[in-house]
């Protein structure tokens, strides 16, 4: 098994020598921060500190794990626990979940164990955003960033966007292109541990079943925490988030394709 | 148009820490702070309360607003008054607002909590928070509409004002029935 940000980061750039070196340089630090605060496996990260914290414990995290923190806290509670990035059996099995209670200036208040806390998914997506940014601060104007399939391309890259059906692997769906937009799929069909962070609250099975949810956004951190909630909630009970993001979605199970919003986009 | 320069690499990256150019969701006011600014020499009293599925289905009638969670993060100024903190999405990330209504459900000012700046602030510019100064429940509180929207921040500017409208409606039918 690999560490869960050591799945292949592909950085591309519209531009070369020295200058697109550096910029990628930069951006692969980025990522590598990401990591380093927000990996379970390593044990200084602020995830793996959050993991030992008793109940009450108030905790200084760097910006981005709190960022991170935030707006999975906001995606639980309005995905009504169906997003749960904690994975926790109390909520499984019917409980309230408890989550964190977020304070100012990177702080937060652990309000019950979370031993299995796993900002996994949305951790990436966020590591391709701050990955963008870095190499926009490089003074790129136009590339693509793709952290295992949490996919974003900016400036006037337009990156063709092809979906593998979960079900039959060598069928694979061209959906348009991706252009200043991000993209990520959350699928059932070929995560060994059979649902991992995707274990749906209170028992209930994912509503794609082994199909796929794909989202685009904005952000990639946005796009992977609605895929996951597409995933759980299906299209329709997650239309008025994806509305709320600007998102659209498209929901590959059954021998159907359903997208809701916009997105197939052609070239 | 230039070559494309493409490197992958597994993500066991040198342990070099970076003082990184990307940036941070900042904190411009903490709650304290926010609370001491906009009600000044008042004491606030957290309020406890969770929206009955009634209450809320109300909210959305009244507002036409999603109301994506029952409970509420409020208190009571014991000068008059209520203080509101909510969180909204942008468009990449997230906003923390808080809102001051007067004793009768007027705005009296909204400030911008915690809001990453990458892409430009233009939603915590004094202009366009004054806009909502003296708005109650009745007021449409639409983008381009009587809210002037910021080309670039729309959907910040959207879901602020979306926001502002679902906490006006929760103090019109709720709070101001406490």
């Amino acid at each position: 098994l690999r560490p869960w940000l050591g799945t292949f980061v592909e950085i591309r750039v519209a531009a070369n020598g020295a200058h697109a070196e550096r910029a990628i340089e930069a951006g692969f630090a980025a990522i590598s921060l990401v990591h380093e605060k927000m990996s379970p496996l390593v044990s200084a990260s602020d995830v793996s500190r959050l993991r030992r914290s008793a109940t009450g414990g108030v905790l200084q995290l760097h910006p981005w794990t709190w960022e991170v923190l935030s707006v999975a806290q906001l995606f639980a509670a309005w995905s009504n626990g169906e997003f749960d990035p904690t994975l926790s059996r109390r909520a499984r099995d019917g409980g309230n979940w408890y989550g964190f209670e977020i304070l100012s200036s990177n702080r937060v208040c652990v309000r019950g164990p979370v031993p299995d806390l796993d900002l996994g998914g949305i951790a990436k997506g966020f590591a391709v955003d701050r990955a963008v940014d870095a190499l926009r601060v490089e003074g790129i104007e136009s590339g693509a960033v793709n952290a295992g399939g949490d996919l974003r391309a900016f400036g006037s890259v337009a990156q063709p966007l092809a979906i593998r059906d979960p079900q039959t692997p060598s069928q694979i769906y061209h959906l348009g292109i991706l252009q200043d937009e991000a993209v990520a799929t959350s699928t059932n069909a070929t995560d060994p541990r059979g649902g991992g962070r995707l274990l749906r609250a209170r028992g209930r099975r994912l509503w794609i079943g082994r199909g796929s949810a794909s989202v685009r956004a904005a952000s990639c951190m946005m796009a992977d925490a609605l895929c996951k909630v597409v995933a759980a909630m299906g299209p329709k009970g997650a239309q008025s988030l994806l509305e709320m993001c600007d998102a659209s979605a498209m929901v590959l199970t059954r021998g159907e394709m359903i997208s809701i919003g916009n997105f197939h986009r052609a070239a | 148009v230039a070559t494309t320069l493409s490197r992958i690499a597994l993500t066991a990256l040198p342990a070099a820490v970076i003082g990184s150019t990307s940036g941070y969701a900042v904190t411009y006011l903490t709650v304290e702070e926010a609370q001491a600014a906009m009600f000044p020499g008042a004491r606030l009293e957290p309020v406890s309360i969770t929206l009955t599925p009634a209450q809320r289905r109300s909210i959305e009638k009244a507002s036409g607003i999603h109301v994506r969670q029952p409970t509420l993060q409020v208190w009571r100024a014991d000068t008059g008054g209520w203080f509101f903190v909510d969180q909204v999405i942008g468009k990449h990330e997230f906003i923390t607002y808080a809102l001051a209504l007067s004793n009768e459900g007027a705005v009296r000012s909204v400030e911008i909590l915690d809001y990453r700046e990458t892409y430009g602030g233009e939603i915590r510019s004094e202009k366009w928070r004054d806009q909502f100064v003296g708005k109650t429940e009745t007021a449409p509180l639409k983008l381009d509409r009587d809210i002037k929207n910021i080309s670039g921040a729309t959907l910040s500017c959207r879901n602020v004002t979306d926001g502002i409208k679902r906490l006006l409606a929760t103090h019109a039918l709720v709070l101001s029935k406490l």
